[in-house]
């Protein structure tokens, strides 16, 4: 059973940048992409609640990731909800207390995945 | 130069404002429904030339990505939509159109970010498909499917 995070929360989200950093805009800021779900995540987009986690953890590598933050308000405005979805015993050393889903980005919708990286803001690790 | 040839179609509203001297029409579809280009070569080429060299760079470094590139199981870039974007990078730099950003996505597909001011349009180059979307601050995003009859019209709503 999951539970719906608040909207006064913020979420982490990573982004792939490359060593060099130039996958990412060259303003630093967070292009579409990063907020698009791959095929295998049935219309839910991994994050981490801010506050059940640090940047640190949540960034992974910050050599060849950026993390960004983002409003579950933000999200609400656009229609969806974020569910708390903690991964825990299910890989090993991977468990992630702080993992939750933004719920029901559909596949031919390329509006949302635009508007959540324009709300997100970079966060320096 | 624009009645050359009567078939041939100008895209008067993407002509650079600058005065730079570019014209170009479109031909026949070329690849992948996309036009080619005619050219009058009389603009200043060297800043033609590098205005979307970024983008071309990072187009041909996204052509030796493969799959699970970002650690996060995302598909290598499809290679046709490799080619469509590069084609379409090209094009703009051409028409002195910059590039904001072009960039790689889970789904195989490639982002090419047009800018001006608050406005922005992404052409988004699936394997299967091609789609537009645009943002303003002062309307709802747009999207829809990409052909290129509707360039003219998407650069002429940026540029305005």
């Amino acid at each position: 059973m999951r539970n719906v995070v608040a909207n006064n929360e913020w979420l982490y989200r990573r982004g792939y940048c490359s060593p060099e950093r130039k996958y990412m805009n060259p303003d630093g800021t967070a292009h579409s992409r990063v907020f698009k779900p791959r095929p295998i995540d049935k219309n839910e987009l991994s994050v981490d609640v801010k506050s059940y986690t640090t940047a640190e953890v949540s960034i992974k590598d910050k050599s060849l990731y950026m993390l960004f933050e983002l409003s579950v308000e933000h999200v609400n405005e656009v229609g969806l909800n974020v569910e708390h979805d903690p991964l825990l015993n299910q890989y090993p050393d991977a468990d992630n207390p702080a993992h939750a889903v933004i719920v029901g980005i559909m596949d031919d919708d390329d509006i949302v995945p635009g508007l959540l990286a324009k709300k997100s803001k970079r966060v320096y690790v | 130069m624009l009645d050359l040839i009567d078939n041939y179609t100008a895209f008067e509203e993407c002509i650079p404002k600058s005065g730079s001297g570019v014209t170009f029409s479109e031909t026949t579809n070329y690849m992948h429904g996309l036009p080619s280009i005619i050219f009058q070569n009389n603009y200043d080429s060297e800043f033609y030339a590098s205005l979307n060299r970024r983008a071309i760079q990072l187009l041909n470094e996204f052509s030796t990505l493969k799959d699970n590139w970002d650690g996060e199981l995302s598909k290598a870039p499809a290679h046709s939509a490799l080619l469509k974007a590069k084609f379409i990078v090209k094009f703009l730099q051409a028409t002195g159109q910059q590039v904001f950003h072009v960039a790689p996505g889970p789904r195989g597909e490639i982002m090419v970010d047009i800018r001006n001011k608050e406005k922005s349009i992404e052409l988004i180059f699936y394997p299967d498909k091609v789609k537009y979307v645009t943002f303003s601050n002062s309307g709802s995003p747009q999207q829809g499917l990409f052909e290129s009859s509707l360039f003219p019209e998407l650069l002429g709503w940026l540029n305005a």
